[in-house]
């Protein structure tokens, strides 16, 4: 009997390692990943993802809250408030979240752009995969240098334990920007549709990449790329400027050329948070916390007849909705914001909730590139097909206000630079605007000093130190190898 | 007190039945009447003067012990065999003694005279020994006129001189014995004449004996005094793989009675835990029925993994990790459903050990380390069958209201911050004296509740089988509307004996419990939490509308719909099912004497069902049309272990007990999940998901572990003076790194029973002094199932309108993975003295906890966020003290129980970081979270602002980091949730047949983070605050109304949250077996009626509703806070047990 037993526990010890082998049943891993084209094409959709998460609330913080445009309304906790004022310092949660969502939407990238070309697969598929793959590398680059300037570099996947990497000047990491989009402009499709609608094409590559001429101020290649997007026709201004937030033509309307789309229904738990943010609180149909307001000097900008002015970027008590529903709403000492509420859609008019909103983020839309356009002639780039001013006044008209004509070269960027406050308020663009046009400082001094008499105990001490933002504190704690923006 | 449990030497059962049962007081002494007698014949010149024949059941022959098994064996066939085992020539004439008579009869290690006695029992003969060795059956009366005396006397109380009741007296060898009535006499009549051995024992005292000399037909006199025993040393304690009697224990081991537990009416047995053991620290999470308990034993060693001890029930790990168990479907912060270890009805429990230190708690190794709860429930008693029916009745309410503000201050605030803020007032002078005191919205959400129980249980057996059955049903109905839980289980414990080196058996409980769990979902204009909602809620606002149904219109302060706390609290469904059974089969074979083969297969099966709705007219259904979800999640557990269990002692001096096992342990849980909105109808709720127009998600998993552990435990001792324990423990666990499969886990005590030494005894101080010292090492292998591995997540974006589901890196690998250590060293000292009076037991404990799990933060630049690592250290060293004495014996009895525990923790070391802020998680629109781990403080520290007072009616915070500013670095460590110490006091009187029974508890020095406080002092004019905000209450001089002061993390909101607490009060009154009989209850053998009384006195400083509170009681850097978390009801019980 014991030496049955004996046996018997000898043969279950033998047997035990393969009694501890668990492998994961619901959880993918490395090893059996990106074996075919489905597994590319789940890849490219990951990188997509960090973009969503990257631009769903810090990223507009960051590059519309910390601007002149808008004011933290007292509804807004202490961070909107720090940014508004630009009271913040390093370790302001924002430029942390950038920071890693723009490096994982790299490291996704890296892992595609090494691992897809292993892959057996449709050869088409495969190419637009990687000019996929490209486009969002570089757009992630693109925003990190123009945050922060010199930053780490990685081309390809990194080790989880690469932890001291130094930041490489930002000429290499604008190099890599300019040949990514290159590559996806060449390789991406012009446009999709169906199951494919949304992603990235060869005319978001090519306006992409005006943008980056345009912000390295390398007026001909940022003109010429313009006026190809001109030229090619593939894209026009909407007849009503507010179309451009309807809910139901996100991304198909003509205007539109590149969105991170959130959709509430299909990904719940995930849907915008910029609608509810910027309402003002009270308004009916759920979820409103009038956290901002715009600031006098911003309505002042917008002439009567101002299509983007009052009702449409900013709107004043009392105020009728579609619905005929009257709101009356007390958001000292400016007006309520307004600008992304869908009037015709009605999950934004009745069914208003956390991560329960529809609105895109709109990266690129036909506008912009005409004022790119417009700029980059300017300022001595060669023009092709139109005229600045033409470009200038396309945008103009549109809004309802007149069209220029024969002014100066200095008042023309006046106005090209006006132009793009008007038509882009909270839309991702007036921290880039003010920061490459050197007006960063200026701009912030006058916000506070203008918040000083409208909210005299708003604490406002200093102002944008340069044209950069602070490198996050954590990433310097865990990595001794960053240096600081100088002034932060 | 702990009543021993009974033990023969060698497992006795008797067929004859009878044999050896005493008799009942006052029904006759003819025990021994139908037993042989032995005799034989008396020597001339004997002092047996005037019989022929003497006593012999004290002859060598008949002392000698046999083993025998004998199954319905002719008594002839029988008699062969004993006489063949005791080397006895018996002769018999088949014409006197019933040959064919068939006996059943197993007995190990029993003497021959006893076997003979059972054997013979009723056959009406006696045994007449001859002096060459020889013994005769002769009939009964053959030998003459064979004369008889007996035995009388008293049992008294050595300390109170008041007779001691069902004491037994027994004569040595003889088979006669019997029990002493209510004022300690007894009679033991038709003793043999001679010289005999009495001896009298009784539970609770020692035992003593005497010499008599019987004297034909006279009554010899024999009276006791018996020592009451107060120490535990005679208590058998559970180790882990076996019991010892606490006098052997070389460890730390804290035990918990059936008394103990049976005494409060506690729907958990966790909640048994609170204030009975030193260094055991409970805090129930909240008053919610059925609420998740947080449990630390000798303080919290980990930072990510979890802390709470591993409970093994009979044998049996269970799972009590609710992150397998749920599917996060409710509705709540933090107390997932109901607590799992619920399922246990606590009348079943016959005792809870908890190991503390380290050479208790390494025979379980890598799950030892944050100490080890062993329960065991009860079994059924050979020769006892007892019906047993218990039913109590409770009444509970919330101990206080929170102060707020009437309609009318209510509305005057309001207009004062919005005039601050240069707003015209919302409220004019007549709505104003329209709105009166308006709704008191604690009034409508508070309640007083019911609590009801019934359970039953019927258990005995015979000489081979025994039995537990037992029943119950709880309902406990929440003090707060809409919340309750109930619970029906069923138990059967069973053991057989086959042969007398073969038994097996059985435990298994199956339970079903229901809970409706609070609505808490946190803070936020459009949130159910269903407790903040109701402090805040605007009293000018009406439940319901003049038209009957609920008010869930705007709010006109926040311009959005009111999140109606009645409406939560009664119109969503948050409701856990949860279907458990647990138990096990085992069998155990002698290989030979003390060598024991055991093997049990155990199981631990958890359903856990999770429903949600809200329906369209509440919120947060309101904003979808409906919002409902299900849950489920299988969580089966079983283990196999195989242990060789070797006994014995040698030369007299030495014992030996060895233990060897291989065990097996696999867990699996499957977890479904889906949540739809957009109903067309509230009808259907969570039962028509289909039916929901948007198929919100579907979550689905498969987590597995295997753990494979082989584990030794060697007990030897000289003397019964110096004792060893050397135990080791390997662990194999899935859940570890390629490189760190395996974990070895020693440990090593020694004990010295310096009472046993003469020198010690010459000072005749001490009853009974053990010293022990154990150093060892134990683990903490709970940290997720496959954290060593790289793995992808999904995720999702949206293209065209359609979901595209992706995948990204979400782990990084770390091959290096493993359990966390702790080792601790333990010196204790357990002291009887004062004629066992008086029981100390004391401990020093210091145990430091390295490889920590911690979830180290990556670089971004890594594209991930962390990666989990062993890398910190925490120590928690401290001070136990229990003292148990016996104040008063006799008619008026008392008997006192005092434990405290001092815990200190710190953190040694964190990695990379010295100070991680916020890691707490604590909940949403919490808007503070001031949780903080920072080397050198205790684990759940509060971080934050140091508040300075008022300026302009604001909160100024004083400004450390001397910048001149309010600033991040002013911020400092506040205050931490950990007490100074915790203790509970327990005293016993009994006074005839009544007993009262109190228990005080207390915690000291730790505090709270209030942040309902925090929340109802903000004054921004848009919820309900509390009165402090107008008329200036602690810490809030003048505050400014409408300042809206964003609630900074602060000490300002921290509270001390020293309690004392009168835990449970309980008379009870057992009636007289007279009295009953005199109502013709002849089938009742007791009743007890009691009446108890629950929480009935605290004594805090503590501002809200109780001090006993925990919200994120699962959490491990998350102690102390109060969030909108179920307050702790008081309760009065009415109840009565009965026998049959």
């Amino acid at each position: 009997m014991k030496h049955t037993i004996s046996l018997a526990a000898l043969v279950l010890a033998m047997s035990c390692d393969s009694f501890l082998d668990q492998p994961p049943t619901d959880v993918l891993t490395p090893e059996n990943f990106f074996k075919t084209s489905s597994d590319a094409v789940a890849a490219v959709s990951g990188i997509y993802e960090a973009q969503k998460w990257g631009h769903w609330l810090g990223y507009w913080y960051m590059s519309d809250i910390a601007t002149d445009d808008i004011i933290a309304s007292s509804n807004f906790g202490s961070d909107g408030h720090r940014m508004s004022n630009y009271v913040f310092d390093a370790t302001e949660w924002p430029m942390g979240g950038i920071w890693g969502d723009s490096y994982r939407t790299i490291n996704r990238a890296n892992a595609v752009l090494d691992r897809v070309p292993g892959i057996t697969m449709d050869p088409a598929l495969r190419t637009r995969l990687l000019g996929e793959a490209h486009f969002l590398r570089a757009s992630a680059y693109f925003e990190l240098v123009r945050f922060f300037g010199d930053v780490p570099l990685f081309e390809h996947e990194v080790d989880a334990l690469q932890l001291n990497v130094a930041r490489t000047p930002e000429a290499q990491v604008y190099a890599l920007i300019v040949s990514d989009l290159q590559a996806a402009a060449t390789t991406l499709g012009a446009s999709y549709s169906g199951a494919d609608l949304g992603r990235a094409t060869s005319g978001a590559a090519q306006a992409l990449l005006a943008k980056v001429y345009l912000t390295r101020q390398d007026w001909a290649n940022a003109a010429q790329t313009a006026g190809q997007i001109i030229a090619s026709g593939q894209y026009a201004l909407l007849p009503n400027w507010r179309d451009n937030f309807k809910v139901a033509t996100e991304i198909t309307n003509s205007e539109s050329i590149f969105e991170i789309n959130y959709d509430a229904t299909a990904d719940p738990g995930a849907g915008s948070v910029h609608t509810l943010f910027s309402l003002p609180a009270g308004f009916p149909g759920g979820d409103a916390y009038g956290l901002m307001y715009v600031p006098p000097s911003l309505v002042n900008i917008f002439g009567s007849s101002d299509s983007r002015g009052n009702h449409g970027t900013f709107m004043v008590s009392p105020y009728t909705d579609l619905m005929s529903r009257v709101d009356t709403f007390a958001m000292p000492p400016g007006p309520a914001f307004a600008k992304y509420l869908d009037e015709t859609s009605t999950q934004n008019m009745t069914a208003r909730a956390w991560v329960g909103q529809s609105n895109n983020w709109i990266i690129l839309r036909y506008a912009d590139v005409l004022l790119m356009y417009a700029e980059a002639v300017n300022e001595g780039g060669a023009a092709s097909g139109m005229t600045a001013e033409q470009a200038l006044n396309a945008v103009r008209t549109r809004a309802g206000i007149a069209a220029v004509s024969g002014l100066s070269q200095a008042a023309f960027r006046d106005s090209v630079r006006l132009e793009r406050r008007r038509e882009f308020v909270f839309e991702g663009q007036r921290w880039f605007d003010l920061s490459r046009w050197g007006l960063l400082d200026a701009a912030i001094l006058a916000k506070t000093t203008e918040l000083q008499s409208l909210a005299p105990g708003e604490t406002t001490v200093h102002g944008a130190p340069g044209n950069l933002l602070p490198i996050p504190q954590s990433e310097r704690d865990l990595n001794h190898n960053l240096t600081q923006n100088p002034g932060w | 007190m702990r009543v021993r449990a009974w033990k023969w030497a060698g497992a006795v059962m008797l067929a004859a039945a009878g044999a050896l049962q005493a008799q009942e007081p006052g029904q006759g002494v003819a025990l021994a009447a139908a037993g042989p007698r032995f005799l034989t014949p008396a020597e001339p010149g004997s002092n047996e003067v005037g019989s022929r024949w003497s006593d012999a059941s004290n002859a060598a022959v008949l002392r000698q012990q046999i083993s025998v098994d004998l199954k319905d064996v002719r008594l002839g066939d029988a008699l062969a065999e004993i006489a063949r085992k005791a080397g006895l020539r018996l002769t018999y004439s088949a014409a006197v003694v019933p040959l064919d008579v068939p006996v059943t009869l197993s007995a190990a290690n029993l003497t021959v005279g006893a076997v003979l006695s059972a054997v013979l029992y009723d056959a009406g003969v006696d045994v007449l020994l001859t002096s060459r060795g020889r013994a005769a059956l002769v009939k009964r009366g053959s030998l003459g006129d064979l004369q008889l005396g007996a035995i009388v006397g008293r049992v008294t109380d050595s300390l109170s001189g008041q007779g001691v009741a069902v004491a037994t007296v027994t004569v040595v060898g003889a088979g006669l014995a019997a029990r002493t009535g209510d004022d300690g006499a007894y009679r033991i009549a038709n003793v043999p004449p001679g010289t005999h051995t009495v001896r009298a024992t009784r539970i609770g005292y020692t035992s003593a004996t005497r010499s008599v000399t019987v004297v034909v037909d006279q009554d010899s006199t024999v009276d006791f005094t018996l020592t009451p025993q107060a120490t535990q040393l005679e208590e058998v304690v559970a180790i882990g793989y076996g019991t010892t009697e606490r006098r052997d224990l070389t460890g730390a081991v804290s035990s918990v009675s059936a008394d103990q537990i049976s005494s409060a009416p506690v729907p958990s047995l966790d909640q048994a835990l609170l204030g009975t053991a030193p260094g055991v620290q409970v805090v129930t999470a909240s008053g919610q029925p059925g609420a998740v308990a947080m449990v630390r034993i000798r303080g919290g060693n980990s930072i990510y993994a979890r802390n709470d001890p591993l409970y093994v029930i009979d044998g049996v790990p269970v799972t009590t990790n609710l992150d397998e168990a749920t599917t996060g479907s409710l509705l709540s912060q933090s107390v997932r459903g109901i607590n799992p270890v619920a399922a246990v009805n606590p009348e079943d429990i016959e005792s809870i050990d908890v190991l503390k230190d380290a050479s208790a708690s390494a025979i379980y190794g890598a799950r030892g380390g944050n100490g080890v709860v062993l329960i065991t429930t009860k079994r059924g008693r050979a020769g006892h069958n007892a019906v047993s029916f218990g039913s109590y009745y409770g009444v509970q309410e919330v101990r206080h209201r929170l102060p707020v503000l009437d309609a009318t201050q209510f509305a005057q605030m309001v207009n004062t911050a919005y005039a601050n803020v240069g707003q015209p007032p919302p409220y004019s002078p007549a709505d104003i004296a329209a709105f009166g005191a308006g709704t008191d919205w604690q009034d409508a959400i508070f309640r007083t509740a019911a609590m009801r129980s019934y359970d039953m249980s019927i258990s005995g057996g015979d000489d081979r089988t025994s039995y537990y059955v037992s029943g119950s049903l709880l309902q406990d109905d929440g003090v707060v509307i809409g919340t309750g839980m109930n619970r029906g289980s069923f138990r059967l414990n069973f053991d057989r004996t086959v042969s007398h080196r073969f038994r097996f058996g059985n435990r298994l409980t199956v339970s079903r419990s229901k809970g409706q769990v609070l609505p808490n979902a946190g803070l936020g204009q459009e949130v159910p939490s269903v407790v903040l909602n109701a402090v805040m809620a605007p009293p000018t606002l009406p439940v319901r509308t003049a038209g009957g149904e609920y008010f869930s219109g705007d709010d006109i302060l926040t311009g959005r719909p009111f999140p109606n706390p009645v409406a939560s609290a009664l119109e969503i469904t948050n409701e856990e099912r949860q279907y458990r059974t647990i138990g096990n089969v085992f069998a155990e074979y002698d290989l030979r004497d003390g060598l024991t083969l055991r093997s049990s297969f155990g199981l631990d099966y958890l359903t856990s069902l999770q429903d949600f709705y809200s329906p369209s007219t509440t919120l947060p259904g309101r904003n979808f049309n409906g919002q409902g979800s299900r849950g489920e999640a299988q969580t089966t557990s079983w283990v196999n272990e195989n242990t060789l269990h070797f006994n014995r002692r040698f030369a007299d001096r030495y014992s030996v007990d060895l233990i060897g096992g291989l065990t097996f342990q696999r867990t699996n849980s499957a977890p479904i999940s889906g949540t739809a909105n957009d109903f067309l109808t509230d009808r259907l709720r969570q039962n028509g998901l289909s039916t929901g127009k948007v198929f919100q998600s579907i979550y689905t998993a498969e987590p597995r572990s295997s753990l494979l552990s082989y584990f030794a435990r060697a007990n030897w001792g000289i003397s019964d003076k110096y004792l060893f324990t050397l135990t080791g423990r390997i662990d194999g666990s899935s859940k570890f790194g390629a490189g760190h499969r395996y974990g070895f886990f020693p440990s090593g005590a020694l004990a010295w029973r310096a009472s046993e030494e003469d020198f010690v005894k010459r000072l005749g101080v001490f009853d009974d002094l053990k010293l022990r010292v154990s150093y060892g090492r134990t683990g903490n292998q709970d940290i997720g199932n496959y954290n060593a591995l790289a793995t992808l997540y999904s995720t999702v974006y949206v293209f065209g309108g359609a979901r595209a589901v992706g995948f990204a890196p979400g782990n990084p690998a770390n091959p290096d993975l493993k359990w966390e250590t702790t080792d601790q060293l333990d010196i204790g000292a357990d002291a009887t003295f004062l004629k066992n009076r008086v029981t100390i037991v004391t401990d020093y404990y210091n145990k430091k906890t390295h490889d920590l799990l911690y979830y180290t933060p990556l670089p971004g630049t890594t594209g991930f966020f962390s990666s989990l690592r062993n890398i910190g250290s925490v120590r928690n060293r401290g001070f136990e003290l229990s003292i148990s004495t016996v104040n008063l014996t006799g008619t008026l009895g008392w008997e006192s129980s005092l434990n405290i525990g001092w815990n200190r923790n710190k953190v040694l070391n964190l990695g990379p970081d010295s100070l991680i802020i916020g890691l707490g998680g604590v909940g949403a629109g919490a808007v503070q979270d001031p949780t903080v781990l920072k080397v050198g403080e205790p684990v759940n520290s509060f971080y934050g602002w140091v508040y300075a007072g008022m300026q302009g009616g604001e909160p100024v915070y004083r400004d450390l980091d001397g910048d001149g500013a309010f600033s991040p670095g002013d911020r400092t460590i506040i205050g931490n949730a950990q007490p100074d110490y915790t203790g509970g006091l327990t005293n016993r009187v009994t006074y005839h047949n009544f007993e009262l029974y109190v228990f005080l508890q207390w915690s000291v020095g730790n505090k709270i983070y209030n942040i309902n406080r925090s929340r109802l002092t903000t004054a921004a004019g848009n919820a309900n605050q509390l009165q402090d905000v107008v008329t200036g209450g602690r810490g809030i001089r003048a505050p400014k109304i409408g300042n809206s002061f964003d609630g900074f993390e602060s000490d300002l909101f921290i509270e001390d949250g020293t309690y004392l607490r009168g835990k449970n009060l309980r008379v009870s009154y057992s009636l007289p077996a007279t009295w009953l009989r005199a109502v013709h209850f002849q089938k009742l053998s007791t009743l007890q009626l009691y009446v108890s009384a629950q929480n009935f006195f605290t004594r805090t400083d503590y501002s809200g509703y109780d001090p006993e509170i925990s919200e994120y009681a699962g959490s491990n850097l998350a102690q102390g806070f109060d969030f909108g978390t179920y307050p702790q009801p008081r309760q009065i019980t009415f109840g009565f047990t009965a026998g049959f």
